[in-house]
């Protein structure tokens, strides 16, 4: 198993206020500069750090945001590619359907990738509902954006010979020609997130990595999509076609590392926090998700607190009264002592089918600097060893693959 | 002038799609556009408009329980649509009332042909941007909540409230269907079209444009340049009335439209 190091690089001074607010409309005044560059800084020492102990690492992209400082995977990753030896850098992701210019996304990629030697996950995402205000970009037929993107970027990445001609519905070039072209051949892998069935679909068509966030149920719904879509199309995935985002605390006890798994957890409740006006734009939803939103009184307006999750055992939960187990059972925290927090993922990646790539949030939250150092150390030295076993022993075995 | 054919699920087709059209009353024809919302809380008005003539209130493409090609996606097209289905419809002398969005797209409209309009009318229409870059001529529908959309869009909030929650199923849809079209068309540049306002002078048929005096989703300066712009427009305010004077002063608002339409009559009766 290979672990994804992310943070999301979450600017949490501003999480202290009353704000109704995290994203699009809180004014940025609530930013000092001088806070924010140690935020930063101590981000990319703590992605050093993880490099030395073995890790990958992740980055991602939001706008107009006191809850990510990260603004476009290419800055942080081209930063990560001159200074990191051996992590693979995943960028999950450049929100492709809110940016003008794939081209340029291609180019960027490709760069990093030449710089890195090779170490690029170009990792294709469609972006939050709240992202499309700071991008202005059109929450309607934003999938179709997405994909002609997509395929203009695959194609960037995979043509040598010269200018192409790219005259599509959403995107428009004459004499398309990246310089540098991708380090790795044919092309960087490419991770991509989804929760439809649709998404499986296309993500098993291409032999992409397919990736789900937090939450166990539907993680599995994913994984079996792509197992069932990848059958149809010819094809069996093995473990690192997978992708899983979650939070992961260690301690010395489990007390320690429930602790500092809640603090981490400070960042969903945070992530939560926007204004009613930018939660829900037009078309970004499905209708028929909208109608039955419509159908029922307008909501009260409680954040974190109502949000419910679903366990493996089918259990719902509120965030608000889930015990450790429960958030472990759900796929969000996986946390505890080494020993715990080992059973946790193994008993989640068995539940889940064989995930090859476990993107973590260790860092973040309210978590300190030093904490999140010692939590990332600790889980090098006694849990990473055995999961790499894990997913060795069921590569070997191929036990998923019978099972879809 | 053609009686429009039904099909089985009530809708019509009419240039080529699937759409859903009231017809009302009878005589001269009076095309209503309807705004974002659809012909949500527009039946009173309708009600009004067929004292004066024969009202067809299409569905514009998207809208409601209207089909959407997949290929259409500017007000462009919904312009191009209006002036085919005046063709399929075989109308004439058509008066055409446009709200909001329906104004823009009623504009658009006009610009391209006026063949087969008599009359325009052009209430609280979207569609141009006429001040500096950092002036929001147009509020932004999608960045505020809907006590505080209502607020800008009625002189009475209570009477842009709409009991969701009590709506059928098919019903819903078509509130969700409308928003989208609306973001659709509308999304950018924000709620107009960069080239109307340069093409406004070629309309050259009477144009009445009316604003809700209590109107603040639109800035009164946005709604004069198209006076300004479409020659020998009149510019009339309805009192009591907010962004949505057809919703909120149905009677004033069709005393106001029959009256110009009638006016404009006697003036043509005395140049001859």
């Amino acid at each position: 198993m290979r672990i994804y190091q992310f943070t999301e690089l979450g600017y949490h001074p501003a999480w202290e206020g009353e704000d109704d607010t995290l994203r699009i409309s809180i004014p940025n005044s609530r930013f000092d500069p001088e806070l924010g560059a140690k935020i930063l800084n101590d981000c990319f020492d703590f992605w050093m750090a993880c490099d030395e102990l073995g890790f990958d690492i992740m980055v991602n992209e939001h706008h107009s945001t006191a809850t990510c400082l990260s603004i476009s995977p290419s800055m942080s990753l081209s930063i990560l590619a001159r200074q990191t030896r051996n992590a693979r850098l995943l960028a999950l992701g450049s929100a492709i359907a809110n940016r003008p210019d794939p081209v340029r996304v291609a180019e960027e990629m490709a760069w990093i990738d030449v710089l890195s030697r090779g170490r690029l996950d170009c990792g294709l995402v469609r972006g939050a509902p709240t992202e499309v205000v700071p991008t202005m970009s059109n929450p309607v037929r934003q999938i179709d954006r997405f994909w002609e993107a997509h395929d203009l970027i695959v194609k960037c990445f995979e043509s040598h010979d010269g200018p192409f001609n790219w005259e599509g519905e959403y995107y428009n070039y004459r004499q398309v020609n990246i310089w540098p072209r991708p380090y790795q051949q044919s092309r960087p892998p490419i991770w991509i997130t989804g929760t439809t069935r649709a998404n499986a679909d296309r993500i098993a068509k291409e032999k992409h990595v397919g990736v789900a966030f937090f939450g166990a149920p539907k993680a599995k719904q994913f994984v079996d999509w792509i197992y069932e879509s990848a059958a149809s199309y010819g094809w069996t995935p093995d473990p690192y076609k997978f992708g899983y985002l979650g939070i992961v605390a260690v301690g010395e006890t489990d007390e320690e590392g429930r602790r500092r798994g809640q603090q981490i957890l400070e960042y969903l409740r945070t992530a939560t926090i926007v204004a009613e006006e930018w939660r829900n734009p037009p078309g970004y939803q499905p209708i028929e998700t909208n109608v039955g939103m419509l159908s029922k009184p307008p909501a009260s307006g409680a954040f974190f607190s109502g949000f419910m999750m679903k366990t493996r055992s089918g259990k719902m939960v509120s965030f608000k009264d889930a015990t450790a187990d429960d958030l472990a059972d759900a796929g969000i925290v996986f946390s505890g002592s080494p020993d715990t927090v080992y059973r946790q993922i193994t008993e989640f990646d068995d539940y889940v089918g064989g995930i090859g790539n476990l993107c973590v949030m260790m860092h973040g939250g309210n978590l300190p600097q030093d904490e999140a150092l010692k939590n990332v150390e600790l889980f090098a030295r006694e849990v990473h060893p055995r999961l790499k076993e894990h997913t060795a022993a069921k590569l070997q075995s191929g036990r998923r693959f019978e099972a879809a | 002038m053609k009686p429009i054919q039904r099909n089985e699920d009530g809708r019509a087709t009419i240039a080529g799609v699937d759409i859903d059209i009231i017809e009302q009353g009878s005589g001269a024809p009076i095309l209503f556009l309807h705004p974002g919302t659809g012909l949500l809380q527009a039946d009173a008005f309708i009600g009004e408009l067929s004292k004066i003539g024969r009202v067809i209130a299409p569905v514009l493409p998207g809208f409601g329980a209207s089909d959407l090609p997949r290929s259409f996606a500017r007000t462009d097209d919904l312009a191009q649509y209006v002036l085919a289905l005046l063709k399929d419809l075989d109308l004439f002398d058509v008066t055409i009332v446009g709200s909001s969005f329906g104004g823009w797209v009623a504009a658009e409209t006009a610009i391209r042909s006026t063949e087969r309009i008599s009359h325009l009318v052009l209430i609280g229409p979207l569609g141009i941007k006429a001040g500096e870059p950092e002036t929001r001529e147009i509020a932004d529908v999608w960045g505020l909540t809907r006590p505080k959309l209502l607020q800008l869009q009625f002189s009475d909030p209570a009477k842009g409230e709409v009991a969701f929650h009590d709506m059928e199923q098919a019903q819903l849809e078509g509130v969700v269907r409308s928003q989208e079209a609306e973001a659709l068309y509308g999304w950018e540049p924000y709620m107009q079209n960069p080239v109307l306002r340069r093409w406004l002078h070629a309309i050259d048929v009477p144009t009445l444009i009316v604003r809700g005096a209590a109107d603040k989703f639109v800035v009164a300066e946005n709604t004069r340049a198209f006076v300004e712009a479409i020659s020998g427009s009149v510019f009339c305010e309805i009192a009591n009335a907010g962004h949505f004077p057809h919703i909120e002063q149905p009677s004033a608002t069709g005393e106001l439209i029959s009256g110009f339409v009638a006016r404009q009559a006697e003036k043509i009766a005395q140049t001859a």
